[in-house]
């Protein structure tokens, strides 16, 4: 005789948790796909943290510029001029520049086709006599065509030297004029009222020279909004920053779309495999059945979630803030994750017009949502649409975690935001279900 | 081998992708919302004429203060500037993108003789490369400033007197607005030789990247979903039952990918041409010799995809993965100069790497076929490899 109690079939919520434990175990049988998915984020923070210059050091670091300096003049002044530009370090500059000296226009462009030069600097024939003359001079600058940022920093850089080098010359032309004047003339040792006219003409104008730009009377001190947040959440102890703690929520959401996709799937797997009708028949009902798949897709990608942030803490160092604050953070988002493409799957006719939509609808708001490019980057456009997105939001949240350091409490907001998304998904994507099964589509 | 097998098969792997509308939304619809998205995201200030715009508020009203407002304005072709004072500033509902703070004790400091700091902000959100192109013309009107309170002083002037009286402050502001009409001695002139199209910004920058990265995607995923449906349903199996060779199919197999990305890179051309004002250079034929050998080694990995996968999720993801990283690597997404050298040397090993530079050789520096000859033949071996290795997992895992 069997137990009546152990016999009796499974309903509501008893229902539910058995159904949702045969899809999760089914996926663990045949965990490739769930693995593929999870790899791409962490693949993908990966190139771009190392890309920008991550590897334990905040912040983006840009390489040395490779600059070519063409010199027609080869005078002891152009001399000065390829020295002063060597000298843009990294130590005394936000940049540094890897100086090469070339013989011709060719040797440059060679060098430029690859990779290894951003722009090319022409010192002109004669550009010391013009200096020395009271004359004006045109430095030329060619950017290598196919390089973007690089070649826009050098083109910065050698703008600041030569309005710094037109000043120079402009304030200190009378006795550069007569050091020239000298030097043409010059047959012997020159007597020594002529050195001490001249260095009293040298004296006069560097002492007005030094008053002001000798060290320079106004100096530049640049700041922005982002930094002062890293400094209030450096001042709180709180979590460090880090670009790939910085990256991986955005990427990781966009894998938590497909993830959830992937389980929505099955929806229209068990319709053909017949599982479904007869699910619906038992005593479990449509209804169990239906918001199974949506706890599915919020378990999985909750798995999934909590799996890269360990990953993201073990391969990359990164500190994910407060355990509470995180906590939240992964349900809200995984919720919200599900419901987004319950509403997709759910409005699909067939599983092959779910499989061409669901890519297009994901990888679009990924976009506008900050997942594949930061926000700042955005156009303005999309800025103001980013916040329609669920992207937007578990992003924002985990980087308020992260960088502001922020407690469970300041993160609500955005918790809040992310499980309406999600019941809101839920609501629509089990009403279309419902709709389409009651019209037998 | 019959090449009338081998087209006929090839012709019908074409048939089957393209009778299927879901595909044509990834060969088309898909390719270019990404190139949208891509080319908008970075769009100007980089290489294009719109302005920059700046916040200027002077807290110190004074004649220096002043004379360092005339020498941003005169920077009017790249800067939208907004004077403000302190109490205009606070009134402002929203921060502006990036603001130049003269602080309060500005003037009195410099006729102090001490050294007086400009505080230049840039609020969250605000666009990197403006933020520093805003900073480099900062740091032009401060050397320019400089200049003139050094002029100002030889015609006896100066900024000092200024503080004093109205008619030495207006002889100061005389004295420096002349220096500043002086011409520049040293100029910076930046040319572009001939035949050159440089990237600039926008949708060229981003249209060589989005060209390799579809081309490899969706030729891939075609073919290795196809291969993979075929091992699962026992098609391949049914094949060999006919006359036709199981190297003429692997050929066929091949030959149809590579229609697949020809398709691809008509679709982005045209579109890129006719909806983006993208050009592609003066040489269509290198850009079709390497997007072909791209295409071919693409169709080498949908074969070593389909063979050792079994769904078509588990081939979409491993594509999509391989792809992205690639594409990443090699300069599809962002430009390659801004990585590491390490990192920039270690991308060679990818046949997308070569194709990139030799596009770019075509579309950015205006070169003919023959220059991309040595990434196609790169290309070529690495597809020759990935083909014959695809078509031994196919012949052992039918």
């Amino acid at each position: 005789m069997t137990d009546p109690e152990r016999s009796a079939p499974p309903v509501g919520l008893a229902a539910l948790r058995l159904l949702v434990a045969k899809d999760l175990a089914r996926r663990l049988r045949s965990p490739l796909e769930t693995i593929l998915s999870l790899a791409m984020p962490l693949a993908l923070t990966a190139v771009i943290g190392l890309a920008f210059g991550g590897g334990g050091e905040s912040g983006v670091a840009l390489p040395p510029i490779g600059v070519a300096v063409l010199d027609h003049d080869d005078s002891f002044v152009s001399h000065l001029l390829s020295g002063a530009l060597d000298g843009i370090d990294g130590e005394n500059a936000p940049v540094a520049f890897d100086l090469r000296h070339v013989a011709s226009e060719d040797q440059a462009w060679r060098a430029m086709k690859d990779g290894e030069v951003s722009a090319m600097i022409e010192l002109p024939a004669g550009l010391a006599d013009s200096l020395f003359e009271g004359g004006s001079v045109d430095l030329g600058l060619v950017r290598n065509p196919g390089e973007r940022i690089l070649p826009e920093i050098v083109e910065q850089v050698v703008g600041v030297g030569a309005v710094l080098l037109s000043e120079a010359v402009t304030h200190l032309s009378e006795p550069l004029e007569r050091t020239r004047l000298m030097v043409d003339s010059l047959e012997s040792w020159p007597d020594e009222l002529t050195v001490a006219a001249l260095s009293r003409v040298w004296n006069r104008d560097l002492q007005r020279f030094e008053r002001w730009a000798l060290p320079p009377a106004v100096t530049l001190e640049s700041s922005s909004a982002e930094d002062e947040t890293e400094e209030d959440a450096a001042l709180d102890a709180g979590p460090s920053i880090d670009i790939f703690g910085y990256i991986l929520p955005g990427i990781a959401f966009l894998s938590l779309l497909f993830l959830a996709g992937a389980a929505h799937r099955d929806m229209f797997t068990e319709r053909s495999l017949g599982t479904f009708q007869r699910v619906a028949a038992s005593p479990a009902g449509t209804a169990a059945l239906l918001a199974s798949k949506f706890a599915s897709a919020t378990a999985i990608a909750a798995i999934g979630l909590v799996l890269l942030l360990i990953s993201g803490s073990v391969v990359f160092g990164s500190r994910w803030g407060d355990p509470l604050g995180l906590a939240l953070m992964i349900i809200a988002g995984s919720f919200a994750a599900s419901g987004t493409v319950g509403v997709l799957y759910g409005g699909s006719k067939t599983e092959r017009q779910a499989e061409t939509l669901s890519p297009i609808v994901i990888l679009t708001i990924s976009f506008v949502g900050g997942s594949m490019i930061p926000l700042d980057n955005l156009p303005t456009v999309a800025q103001s649409i980013a916040p329609f997105t669920p992207n937007y939001w578990l992003i924002e949240g985990l980087h308020a975690l992260t960088v502001e350091s922020a407690s469970a409490a300041e993160i609500l907001p955005q918790a809040g935001v992310l499980a309406g998304f999600g019941a809101a998904g839920v609501l629509v994507g089990l009403g279309l279900v419902r709709r389409r099964a009651g019209s037998g589509a | 081998m019959s090449p009338r097998s081998v087209a006929r098969l090839a012709a019908q792997e074409l048939r089957l992708v393209l009778a299927d509308r879901g595909s044509i939304l990834w060969l088309v619809l898909m390719p270019l919302i990404f190139t949208f998205f891509f080319g908008s995201a970075i769009s100007p200030p980089s290489g294009a004429p719109s302005k920059l715009g700046l916040g200027l508020v002077d807290e110190s009203q004074g004649p220096a203060a002043r004379a360092l407002a005339s020498v941003l304005e005169r920077e009017g072709g790249q800067l939208r500037l907004h004077r403000w004072t302190r109490a205009e500033r606070d009134t402002l509902a929203s921060a502006p993108p990036r603001e130049l703070v003269i602080p309060g004790d500005f003037d009195s400091l410099l006729v102090a003789g001490e050294q007086a700091a400009l505080r230049l902000r840039n609020s969250e959100g605000s666009n990197d490369e403006a933020d520093a192109a805003v900073a480099a013309l900062s740091v032009k009107a401060i050397t320019r400033l400089i200049g003139g309170l050094i002029s100002a002083d030889a015609a006896g002037a100066g900024l000092v007197g200024a503080a004093a009286d109205t008619c030495a402050e207006q002889a100061f502001a005389n004295a420096f607005r002349a220096a500043l009409e002086r011409p520049d001695r040293v100029r910076m002139e930046v040319r572009v030789p001939q035949r050159w199209n440089p990237l600039g910004s926008g949708f060229a920058a981003t249209a060589p990247g989005m060209l390799v990265m579809f081309v490899l995607m969706n030729v891939t995923i075609f073919g290795g979903v196809q291969l993979a449906a075929d091992r699962r349903k026992g098609r391949l199996l049914r094949l060999g039952a006919l006359p036709v060779r199981p190297l003429e199919v692997l050929f066929g197999r091949v030959i149809g990918s590579v229609g697949i990305g020809a398709i691809q890179v008509a679709v982005l051309v045209v579109a890129g041409v006719t909806l983006f004002g993208v050009d592609y250079g003066a040489s269509p034929a290198g850009v079709a010799l390497v997007t072909l050998s791209l295409s071919a080694w693409a169709a080498g990995l949908g074969l070593l995809a389909g063979s050792w996968l079994r769904t078509d999720g588990q081939v979409a993801g491993a594509a999509v993965l391989a792809v992205n990283v690639m594409c990443a690597l090699s300069g599809c997404w962002w430009p390659l100069e801004v990585m590491p050298r390490w990192l920039q040397d270690a991308s060679l090993v990818l046949p997308s790497r070569w194709a990139m530079d030799a596009l770019l050789g075509l579309t950015a520096f205006g070169e003919g076929w023959r220059s991309a000859l040595g990434a196609v033949l790169v290309i070529s071996l690495f597809a020759l490899g990935t083909v014959l290795l695809g078509a031994r997992g196919v012949l052992r895992r039918r």
